[in-house]
């Protein structure tokens, strides 16, 4: 199955890629096509959760490949669905924006499933130059070629960082295959190891956006249209994290416990500067870019645990993120598609100019802080729990705390679009398609704080498979 | 499908009607948003009765003649159904592996009994609104508020874990203080809502505190499992006894028992359909539900007699105040107190099945008489008794199904009240004849000043009301009898007809009516005390044969005829408007004996001593703290700013450094 899958995003990619020019008129057909696809392929992971083996030596086959897949199919879903928000597609044409879409995700389920450093390699560069593409692909705007070009850049600087530490740990091991790696370190590895760790964790720490490493971020988010920074925002991350945790567990040996110490000091120094960060920020698209850098912080402290705790808490961030990025970011796209900006001096009144869009947004910014009965808190919650069990206090303090001073930047939002006056502004509208989105993903976000039980069963089971 | 299985949408159907209506009810046009409201309530009550059949039939059946010889072990007929009481669960909170809290319905015969009665007043309650709330603002918001409260309270009764329960509970308490302020923009309506709101919740701090002490014992919130033999025996007599009374104070506030009955007279503010939501069929009778649910405990550990207690006083106390008001819907809150009691009094004196079928009897024809209440206000556009002009010739059904409660109420053969008050009295006669004695006593206040109440507002002609002329009625502004600054009540319309109440509050009235006299006959024993049978469970001393009831059924319809002759004697043949008491008495009568004075002015200048302490430190310490992270954040954020540059080599420079330090980190 995990064959299939792969296949199918190749050549449905190349496919749609083809058809593309044929199209212009007609985005929804695309579309149609590239959610079709994800469909099967979403499918294709539960069933692929029931295999075993290594394809090829390269691709693991196993329950969380097969989780991969089907949180990634999902992202590229609503992706699909959320294309059609802008009616009349893309200025730059839309065929295309589904084939790097596909070709990303694609990329994101070799990262998850890769048995040594080359296929791990190749699915990241797979994943990232979609996102490249896709950042500038409005060309009209100013701010989306520059900012494509510096995430370009800074891109290619952690890919070289990240190769390097590939040699390094190759020089010391001489392997690239996990197990052969991991049977090379030990708890202390000596000083060409950890060069090459450290190398390797800042090219992944590029893609997750932890501080230091996440400067390309806001800009990047600004410049991107709200679905791009919005699949941003998702599809890398849930790969990379789920790639990370693989690496983790059976490619660092002995040294992962060296890793999650690193992991620890990047995910607090997210979250504490990434909040101060959010606080300035009047933008909400560069807010949202500092808010991901933030979860993804929490994200890292749930990894560091090491714990099975940890890992189910990290799969559950992951699914609570993705349904509450993605609604607050479609809301952005509607918005925008309609004339509103997305900055907080646009966003004024807007719960009195639409009250359905202010009560929906509210909703994903609440679940974005963290608020109970949201997804978003229990994500939060049970990191926490992991962070305790694990007894990492002072990462759990730090979390704690960053946890209120994060309701400060929400609150932001929440307040202009429910406590400033509206003044001369106009009402807004917006398609039925975006509130359709909308609603759906609040209800899931709903659903997901509320009644969690089955998702979480299903995510231990997928995870378990990590610490045998 | 048995209706068993489908009890859950018992309350999720109106809890779904709540928030249909809050949602779109604004659009609907004319009264649809009520008829919408009723028509699930209608629902709901045919799920109810279903039930209430399933659980008749699969209950276990038993021998009156040896019930009566008191040979319990013999007396089964036929056992129940090997999955009675029913059970549905559903996990809920069970994360990975772990029990979490289950979502229980647990229905037994009780359960059954008081969810079937729930559902059928509420639904009349329903009904009756559809008319009488016609043309008020916010017509939907209303039925959407009855909706959730009657969700919550069906929850709460169908609920088969007590955390539920108290969840259903605070929705209650949250919705009896919307409904009571439903008229916001009076001014006593919101220190109604208040004082009915702070009083139980206050109350309500018992049940949070022994419920979780509970848990701390016993692991658990389940319901059934506190009855059984093995889980008792983990909680030590003095604690159980301790963790009762707590759970009892919650029901002491719920309930309106004394000393917390404060809070119910004013709850009168609400529009009437409240009164006879919240105080006939509803949340005072969670209270009584309640307490009957940790009655094991409370045999546990020996505290029934404190039941007793407060049930006898509140009786007796509630009943002695009530002829001292003018207002209709005043003496009828009292009457509930009053009654309330008297259920509290047969728990207490181990007259379990008693007590519930008073329960039972009494929330039907207390609900009758407050819509009956409302009918007589809607007709005569007072609530003053006195000011209320020969109704029995303008409203005829009004007259004639408020009579049926009112002889329910004062316990005339063979009227629901009858049957099921003398059960509790006979019950408190074997126990503790002087809780006996008051219980009589209450009985002939309430005979008294019922029929004072009928009287007045049904045969005589109006009359300019003494309790508006008279000083104290005003009362002082921190007493809640009508503060100086509220509006004075408007004067009845002059020639004003008073006229008979529309179809759908008709129907409703007629419906209880019939309903209270049918619930009285079924727990009677020209039924075999069938109400009784089913409730059964192996001990109940307070089911006898006739002849053993006999000398209590003489004493009891004696009592009540001579309040009934006194209250004639006074009103009827003579001027009811000469005073017949001392000043002084129907003065303290009239401040409620000064227990309200006394709360406001010495519990809550207690109260309120330690906020000066804590308000300093809210403001110098909390507020300065809140204000100095704000500061810090901003001065860190703008300082921050300038890290984010803009410049690709500065942002590479940043991962160069981030290596760096990793490796450092690293290499120790």
């Amino acid at each position: 199955m995990t064959l299939a899958v792969i296949i199918l995003l190749a050549l449905g990619g190349l496919a749609l890629a083809l058809a593309a020019p044929n199209f212009d008129e007609r985005p929804t057909v695309l579309g149609g096509i590239s959610g079709t696809i994800f469909g099967v392929t979403l499918l294709l992971g539960f069933a692929a959760m029931h295999e075993s083996g290594v394809l090829y030596g390269a691709v693991q086959q196993g329950p969380l490949t097969g989780l991969a897949i089907v949180l990634l199919s999902l992202v590229g879903l609503l992706a699909a669905a959320g294309a059609a928000i802008r009616e009349n597609g893309f200025a730059a044409g839309s065929g295309e924006v589904h084939a790097l879409m596909m070709w990303g995700i694609l990329g994101g389920v070799l990262l998850v499933g890769s048995a040594h450093l080359l296929m791990f390699f190749l699915g990241l560069e797979l994943s990232a130059y979609s996102t490249y593409v896709l950042v500038g692909y409005d060309r009209d705007r100013r701010f989306g070629t520059e900012a494509a070009a510096k995430y370009l850049m800074l891109g290619a600087v952690g890919s070289a960082l990240l190769l390097f530490g590939m040699a390094l740990l190759y020089a010391e091991t001489g392997s690239i295959a996990y197990a052969g790696i991991a049977a090379g370190l030990s708890a202390h590895p000596s000083a060409l190891a950890v060069g090459g760790l450290a190398l390797m964790l800042v090219g992944i720490g590029f893609k997750l956006a932890w501080v230091p490493f996440h400067a390309w971020a806001p800009d990047a988010y600004q410049g991107a249209l709200p679905l791009m920074a919005g699949y941003l925002s998702v599809a890398p991350k849930t790969a990379v994290a789920l790639g990370l945790a693989v690496m983790l567990t059976q490619a660092f040996g002995d040294a992962a416990g060296m890793v999650r110490g690193w992991i620890t000091a990047l995910a607090a120094v997210s979250v504490v500067l990434g909040s101060f960060w959010a606080m300035g920020q009047g933008d909400i698209k560069r807010l949202l870019a500092y808010s991901t850098i933030v979860h993804m912080g929490f994200l890292g402290m749930g990894l560091a645990s090491g714990t099975l705790t940890g890992y189910v808490a990290v799969a559950y961030y992951l699914a609570a993120y993705i349904v509450t990025s993605l609604g607050m970011f479609f809301s952005l796209e509607a918005l925008e598609a309609h004339g509103i900006a997305s900055n907080l001096e646009a966003w004024k009144g807007l719960g009195r100019r639409n009250p359905m869009v202010g009560v929906l947004i509210a909703v994903f910014v609440l679940s974005l802080a963290g608020a109970p009965l949201l997804a978003g808190f229990l994500a939060k919650l049970y990191v926490f729990a992991a962070l305790a069990q694990a007894g990492s206090w002072a990462a759990l303090i730090v979390a704690v705390i960053m946890v209120i001073f994060g309701y400060f930047f929400y609150f932001r939002i929440l307040t202009a679009l429910f406590l400033e006056e509206p003044g001369e502004k106009p009402a807004v509208e917006v398609s039925a398609t975006a509130i359709s989105l909308m609603f759906i993903l609040a209800a899931a976000v709903f659903v997901l704080g509320v009644w969690p039980s089955p998702l979480m069963q299903w995510l231990k089971t997928a995870v378990a498979s990590l610490m045998i | 499908m048995s209706y068993v299985e489908l009890s859950y949408w018992i309350p999720l159907l109106p809890a779904l009607g709540f928030a249909v209506l809050i949602l779109f009810g604004r659009s609907l046009p004319g009264r649809l948003a009520g008829w919408l409201a009723t028509g699930v309530m209608a629902v709901s009550a045919v799920l109810a009765l279903g039930l209430l059949r399933d659980v008749a039939l699969a209950a276990p059946h038993w021998d009156l003649a040896a019930i009566f010889s008191g040979q319990s072990e013999s007396a089964l007929l036929a056992p129940g159904s090997p999955d009675f009481p029913f059970r549905l669960e559903w996990n809920w909170l069970a994360i990975k592996g772990q029990a979490g809290i289950p979502l229980v319905i647990y229905v037994d015969a009780l359960a059954a009994i008081v969810t079937a009665m729930v559902a059928l007043a509420s639904l009349f309650i329903h009904m009756f609104s559809i008319g009488y709330m016609w043309g008020e603002e916010r017509y939907h918001t209303f039925f959407a508020f009855l909706q959730l409260f009657s969700a919550a309270m069906l929850a709460f009764v169908l609920a088969g874990n007590f955390f539920h329960s108290l969840l259903a509970w605070e929705v209650m308490g949250l919705m009896s203080y919307l409904l009571i302020g439903f008229l916001y923009k009076k001014k006593t309506a919101q220190q109604a809502q208040k004082k009915a709101f702070i009083t139980t919740k206050l109350a309500d701090l018992g049940f949070m505190i022994g419920l979780f002490w509970l848990y701390l014992l016993i692991g658990n919130f389940d319901l059934a499992d506190l009855a059984s033999e093995h889980t008792l025996a983990l909680i030590p007599a003095g604690t159980a006894a301790v963790i009762g009374l707590l759970v009892f104070v919650a029901s002491v506030g719920k309930s309106a028992q004394f000393p917390l009955h404060v809070w119910l007279l004013d709850a009168m503010e609400g529009p009437t359909p409240v009164s006879a939501m919240i105080h006939a069929a509803t949340m005072v009778s969670a209270g009584v539900y309640l307490t009957a649910r940790f009655y094991p405990l409370l045999i546990h550990g020996h505290a029934l007699m404190v039941v007793a207690w407060v049930g006898a006083i509140t009786a007796l106390f509630a009943a002695v105040i009530a002829p001292a008001f003018a207002d209709v819907k005043k003496i009828l809150a009292w009457s509930t107190v009053s009654q309330l009691g008297y259920m509290f009094l047969g728990l207490g004196v181990f007259g379990w099945a008693a007590a519930m079928f008073h329960l039972v009897a009494h929330a039907f024809f207390k609900a009758l008489l407050f819509l009956g209440s409302g009918s007589m206000i809607h007709g005569a556009k007072t609530q003053d008794i006195f000011e209320m002009n020969r109704l029995k010739k303008y409203m005829p059904w009004t007259y004639l199904t408020f009579l049926v409660g009112s002889l329910a109420l004062m316990g005339i053969p063979p009227f629901a009240g009858f049957w099921s008050k003398d059960l509790v009295l006979h019950a408190a006669e074997e126990h503790a004849p002087i809780l006996w004695l008051m219980g009589l006593t209450a009985a002939f206040f309430t005979a008294f000043y019922t029929t004072r109440l009928i009287v007045i507002a049904f045969h005589k002609p109006a009359m300019p009301s003494p309790w508006k002329a008279a000083a104290w009625t005003k009362g002082a502004p921190w007493l809640n009898l009508g503060p100086a600054d509220a509006p004075p009540d408007p004067e009845p319309p002059q020639g004003h007809h008073p006229h008979e109440s529309g179809f759908e509050m008709v129907t409703a009235l007629v419906s209880l009516a019939i309903l209270s006299i049918v619930v009285g006959l079924w727990g009677s024993p020209w039924a075999d005390y069938g109400l009784l049978k089913l409730l059964y469970w192996g001990d109940a001393p307070e089911i006898l044969p006739v002849g053993k009831l006999l000398s209590g059924y003489v004493i009891g319809t004696l009592v009540a005829l001579s309040g009934i002759g006194l209250a004639w004697y006074w009103y009827a043949a003579g001027d009811p408007l000469k005073q017949r008491a001392p000043l002084w008495l129907t003065r303290a009568l009239q401040r409620r004996l000064y227990i309200d004075e006394f709360y406001y002015k010495v519990v809550a200048a207690l109260g309120q001593s330690p906020t000066y302490v804590l308000a300093f430190f809210d403001r110098w310490v909390i507020d300065g703290l809140v204000d100095l992270s704000g500061w810090l954040a901003l001065v860190a954020s703008s300082f921050l700013r300038y890290l984010q540059s803009g410049r690709f080599a500065v942002y590479a420079f940043y991962m160069l450094l981030g290596v760096l330090a990793l490796y450092l980190g690293g290499i120790r």
